[in-house]
């Protein structure tokens, strides 16, 4: 079949199943779906519709990211577009079946807003609701949309054209066109992705090796697994689009063995993928091998930086080695090796049909196109979001995430995951983007924010996040080693009152001493927490020290 | 090792590559690594025992003792 064939062949189904007289409900179960309950939501549903004799299809969907919302049921029919309905428990799917599917009456007093073509009375659009009016959906575009165990409804939403479109260029042209996108590693560094890719092109030797990072590694921001779960051929496809730009015939995915749903999702995608010609020897009729094997690695917050992650998959300790050489020239046993994270591949593929333009038109000047963040902490809403580079820390906490609960006021905000720093309420209208976050002591990192309150002890704060640093170094490098167990220890003593007058200068001296002193961006951010609520929080540091108090009453041992 | 553990093992190609995959699959198995399994591992890879200690030990979720 030619790829115009397996287009029609995927349109047509995908405009049968969007037509068809029987009502479709689709509910998401990804990872944070499940762990809401949706499993039972969805045994339930099938059980009552068998029950009731009442025809209807069940398609499992991704997260849309609004992981405060799970389980997630959106119904729809014919010539309607889909309702989404929040919170569902098995009663009030029974309801919904009751109520919707037998009665037609879409219950606007349950639904959260429609997705999709038309309009329903009473009931608001999706895309016009706070949480989701200020999102890009780049690298997110079919999340909790399309049915990741079927390639044909990827394809019909414009998939593996960018494919396409890259076979129809030369290699060059390919890494031309990403590096005019502007679009920069997402894995936190912020790498440029065509110039690294150029490096990987340029490299001698024949044999080269694509690596898809898919460790998320941080608590809590797990962007990857939620794109594997949820549209796993958009990572796949950017995969593809590498390894012709680059000349590779062997990837990879380094995934954590406990992603199981994620791992399950990938398997049967390249499944698919071979059985259209889009895997394997002479892809699509060209002349383009390319072989993708998903490797399961064991959990270490380290085996995301791209050294360590390499000697993990030649079956090693996870440590990292001083570059250069750079992966991109002397990688993965030796050979020019690219490694970039699952977001990264999820936006090549969305670059590529849509050309560089499009893209470099979100975004800053230094920092294009949009970035995926996990909204977790003291917010109302937390969960995903995909918004363009610039955006102010304001419109994601206040706008999208709906503010603080119980009324209170911002105190920090920590970007960048455990080791990222922690930026003040005065940073709010401050763009978030690499350089920007760079400047206030942060990082991109792994995309998540963390809000604290205005009850929160910010020294009690730096602690925790430096204690999972501490805990996660490899142990290769010694300010890194020592110097986060020392700082930890210091942290420790302030907060249980036995601060002494000058552990704020060794604490600044041992974390300056780890940011140079460090081989891998695990210890040069380690102690960015710590660093940051120094110089945003002195005072808060002060009242521990000299008063022995806490002035947020949150250390035990420090309330009067 | 048993059985069992042992078929998983020699699924895979003797590369050391598959270290940490089949340390995790034996595992999976055996609910930890005993020093039986480590020494089999070794063998089936060519690799030396105290290779295989130095991976497994770097990850925190290898066990060397059984849960029970």
């Amino acid at each position: 079949m030619t790829f115009e064939q397996i287009r029609r062949k995927a349109i047509a189904e995908w405009e049968a199943l969007e037509d068809s007289e029987k009502p479709r409900i689709y509910i998401g179960t990804a990872t944070c779906g499940r762990s809401s309950g949706a499993l039972k939501v969805l045994d339930h549903l099938n059980t009552e519709l068998k029950k009731r004799n009442v025809a209807a299809q069940v398609i499992e969907v991704g997260c849309i990211g609004g992981c405060y919302l799970e389980p997630l049921v959106y119904i729809a029919k014919r010539n309607r577009p889909r309702i989404g309905y929040s919170h569902v428990t098995p009663e009030i799917a029974s309801q919904l079946v009751t109520d919707y599917i037998v009665n037609d009456n879409p219950r606007p007093d349950l639904a959260l807003g429609t997705m999709g073509k038309g309009e329903v009375d009473g009931i608001p659009s999706l895309s016009e609701l706070p949480m989701f009016k200020l999102q890009v959906r780049i690298a997110l575009r079919n999340c909790g949309y399309v049915d990741p165990g079927n390639i044909n409804h990827y394809i019909a939403n414009s998939g593996y054209s960018g494919l396409v479109r890259a076979l129809e260029m030369t290699p060059e042209e390919v890494i031309e066109e990403v590096s005019q996108s502007g679009l920069r590693g997402r894995g936190g560094a912020g790498f440029p992705t065509g110039n690294k890719w150029r490096i990987c092109h340029d490299a001698p030797g024949s044999e080269k090796y694509l690596i898809c990072n898919a460790d998320d590694g941080a608590p809590g921001a797990k962007i990857g697994r939620s794109l594997l779960e949820g549209d796993p051929h958009s990572v796949l496809e950017g995969m593809l689009i590498g390894a012709y730009a680059i000349g590779a015939t062997q990837g990879y995915i380094y995934i954590p063995a406990e992603y199981t749903l994620a791992i399950a999702r990938l398997k049967t995608a390249l499944e698919q993928m071979e059985a259209y010609g889009l895997l394997g020897y002479n892809i699509l009729g060209s002349n383009f091998n390319f072989h993708i094997e998903v490797k399961e690695g064991a959990s270490a917050f380290i085996c995301g930086e791209e050294t360590a992650l390499i000697r993990s998959l030649e079956g090693k300790r996870g440590m990292p080695y001083p570059r250069p050489p750079f992966p991109a020239t002397s990688g993965l046993m030796g050979k020019p090796t690219i490694v970039n994270n699952v977001e990264t591949w999820a936006d090549v593929s969305a670059i590529l049909p849509k050309g560089a333009e499009w893209y470099a038109g979100y975004g800053t000047e230094q920092s294009k196109g949009t970035k995926i963040f996990a909204l977790d902490g003291k917010v109302m809403r937390t969960g995903l979001i995909e918004v363009p580079m610039g955006i102010t820390l304001r419109q994601i906490v206040y706008d999208i995430g709906g503010g603080i609960p119980d009324g209170k006021e911002l105190k920090a905000a920590q970007i960048g995951g455990p080791t990222g720093g922690f930026l003040p309420a005065g940073a709010l209208d401050f763009p978030v983007d690499y350089e920007h976050l760079t400047d206030a002591g942060s990082i991109m990192g792994s995309g998540g924010v963390i809000v604290a309150d205005s009850d929160t002890c910010m020294v009690d704060l730096a602690k925790k996040s430096l204690s999972f640093a501490q805990a996660e170094s490899c142990g290769e490098c010694v300010f890194c080693r020592e110097g986060t167990t020392q700082m930890l220890e210091i942290l420790t003593d302030i907060t249980e009152g036995r601060g002494k007058p000058d552990d704020l200068d060794l604490l600044l001296e041992l974390g300056e001493g780890a940011k140079l002193g460090s081989l891998c961006a695990l210890g040069r951010t380690a102690p960015n927490p710590v660093l940051t609520t120094i110089q945003n929080f002195r005072e808060e540091y002060e009242a521990h020290i000299k008063r022995k108090q806490c002035p947020a009453k949150v250390c035990p041992k420090l309330i009067p | 090792m048993g059985k069992k553990a042992r078929e998983v093992m020699t699924q895979f190609t003797k590369d050391r590559s598959n270290l940490i995959p089949i340390l995790l699959k034996v595992q999976a198995v055996e609910k930890y690594l005993s020093p039986e399994a480590i020494a089999e591992i070794s063998r089936f890879l060519d690799i030396s025992e105290n290779d295989v200690y130095s991976v497994a030990s770097f990850y925190t979720q290898f066990r060397f003792t059984s849960p029970q």
